[in-house]
């Protein structure tokens, strides 16, 4: 489950566990168990937040084939083809 | 004037310079339709009316002059016959026709192309018309809130990608491939489609395309009014956004895409979140975390205080000792009760024995006493007198009885005879009846015996 976790599955899920937590209403245990997913999942949110950033590639069409190359690359690929 | 300079040439074929109406009709016919096959001509419509036949009339002009022209209804080529207007530019191919009848020239259009700005209007209007079904708003796909890898179908060299990589830069983590394409000119159009055909098929986990470039003459943004354009972003699965041109004309590819921004930034920072206000929200659901998880907790424990207070007042010893304090309170107020009961009572007993001895009876007693002895004395003083003289008065009757008793009759030698059935003393000889039993008492001893007769006395 850790392993797959994606930045929108926590944010949902943190989501969730508030509306449980405000609008619902858990058992005691359930509600120690809901409170420490969320503090976790807030942290892994915040983690990949953190480093978040955009990795940009180009795909260049070879035929039916794709290459995916950097932007400089790609640039002065293309720019050598008269693109 | 060139006519008057070459009248021989009338002359010598016609020689007349006399025409009937339909002679010069027919001439200026053969010379309009002769001289000009089929032509282009570009102008502006004026003008423009249609009829109830269905052709469609109007005056193709320009600064200087005017042309009739017909669109027949018949012509099912013209594309855009619905959506003319009045004031657009028009390049129109046809001939040009006399009627010899109205004496009129008309120029019959077979193709009409708008061109310039009115092309693009034109070119929207009738493509918005005959793919309305593909605009409603509710087959607009959602876009992911959270993207992860989203492609960007534009020019590499344009400033529309340098724009949205600006943004997008520390923004979000996110993968962004670039589709290289030409975003104007012939087939441009084309390129978009098939790059959106591409990314469906082979980048399967993109979860947004961005159309982009910047703002440009209308004439550049003609691949964006293109049927092509409808049905390449209708067929994508993948969400399209179109971010072309300008802020105020939406093009075709804007109003089919999924979602529209008016630049590329724009796009940028709809499409990715930021990860800055994304931080601070994430900062709001932690104090909202901690804040409901500890009403739930404070909750609970309200809870058990209550049911604790609740439980304490059925704790059976508690109960116990309130019934022994009762008990108790009971006992004392009971003792306390009979022990006034019992002093009060003793007090008046005591005021009873005082009453008592002062009323004490022995002295009336002993006064009673010494009458009772005095009267005893009188009683049996007279009580003795009167024994004496009854047993004189005893003694007298006795003699005197004993002088009258029957017995001594007897012994003188008679008898008693009584009627042995009722014992009565027969005196007289009618008492009896012959047969009855007698008794005869005797001086000593008696005789039963029985009537043989009876004599009656005198």
């Amino acid at each position: 489950m850790e392993k797959e976790l994606t930045f929108e599955k926590a944010f949902k899920r943190l989501e969730e566990i508030l509306k449980l937590l405000e609008e619902g209403d858990p058992e005691l245990e359930e509600a120690i168990a809901l409170y420490e997913e969320g503090v976790r999942l807030i942290q892994f949110c915040e983690e990949k937040l953190k480093k978040a950033r955009a990795r940009v590639e180009v795909i260049l069409k070879e035929g039916d084939r794709f290459r995916l190359e950097t932007l400089e690359k790609a640039e002065e690929i293309l720019k050598n083809a008269g693109k | 004037m060139t006519l008057w300079k070459t009248p021989n040439l009338f002359f010598t074929e016609q020689e007349t310079l006399y025409f009937k109406v339909k002679e010069i009709a027919r001439n200026l016919k053969d010379l309009i339709e002769k001289n000009f096959p089929v032509l282009w001509v570009e102008g502006e419509i004026a003008n423009l009316r249609y009829s109830h036949s269905g052709h469609v009339y109007f005056n193709l002009i320009d600064e200087e002059a005017s042309l009739k022209a017909i669109i027949f209804s018949s012509q099912k080529d013209v594309l855009y016959t619905d959506a003319l207007k009045n004031g657009i530019q028009v390049l129109c191919l046809g001939r040009l026709n006399f009627y010899p009848k109205s004496g009129e020239c008309f120029f019959i259009i077979r193709r009409l192309e708008p061109v310039g700005r009115g092309l693009l209007i034109l070119k929207k209007e009738a493509l918005i018309k005959k793919y309305s079904a593909l605009f409603d708003p509710n087959r607009k796909k959602e876009l992911p809130r959270f993207p992860r890898k989203i492609a960007l179908i534009t020019s590499l060299f344009g400033a529309a990608l340098r724009d949205f990589l600006k943004i997008s830069a520390e923004r979000w983590e996110v993968k962004i491939l670039v589709y290289p394409v030409r975003v104007q000119g012939e087939g441009a159009e084309l390129e978009i489609v098939q790059a959106i055909k591409d990314i469906n098929e082979y980048f399967r986990d993109v979860e947004v395309i961005v159309i982009t470039r910047g703002g440009g003459a209308f004439e550049d943004l003609a691949p964006f009014y293109t049927e092509e354009i409808i049905l390449g972003i209708k067929n994508s699965r993948i969400p399209v956004v179109s971010a072309v041109g300008h802020e105020i004309d939406y093009t075709i590819c804007d109003l089919i895409a999924d979602k529209r921004y008016p630049t590329p930034s724009a796009a940028a920072q709809e499409i990715l979140p930021d990860k800055h206000k994304i931080l601070a929200e994430l900062n709001i659901y932690r104090k909202k975390l901690l804040q409901s998880f500890e009403q739930k907790l404070s909750k609970r424990e309200k809870k058990l205080m209550n049911l604790k207070l609740q439980l304490e007042e059925k704790n059976p010893f508690k109960l116990l000792h309130q019934i022994e304090t009762r008990l108790k309170n009971f006992i004392h107020r009971f003792s306390l009760g009979f022990e006034r009961f019992f002093s009060q009572k003793e007090k008046e007993l005591l005021f009873f024995k005082e009453n008592l001895k002062k009323h004490h009876p022995l002295q009336k007693i002993r006064l009673k006493e010494e009458k009772l002895q005095e009267l005893e004395l009188r009683l049996s003083k007279s009580f003795a007198g009167f024994l004496e003289k009854k047993q004189r008065e005893l003694q007298a009757g006795l003699k005197l009885l004993e002088s009258l008793s029957p017995l001594k009759v007897l012994k003188r030698g008679y008898s008693m005879v009584v009627k042995l059935e009722d014992q009565k003393i027969v005196k007289r000889a009618s008492q009896v009846k012959e047969g009855d039993l007698l008794e005869i008492y005797l001086s000593e001893g008696k005789i039963i015996a029985e009537v043989k007769k009876t004599i009656a006395g005198d």
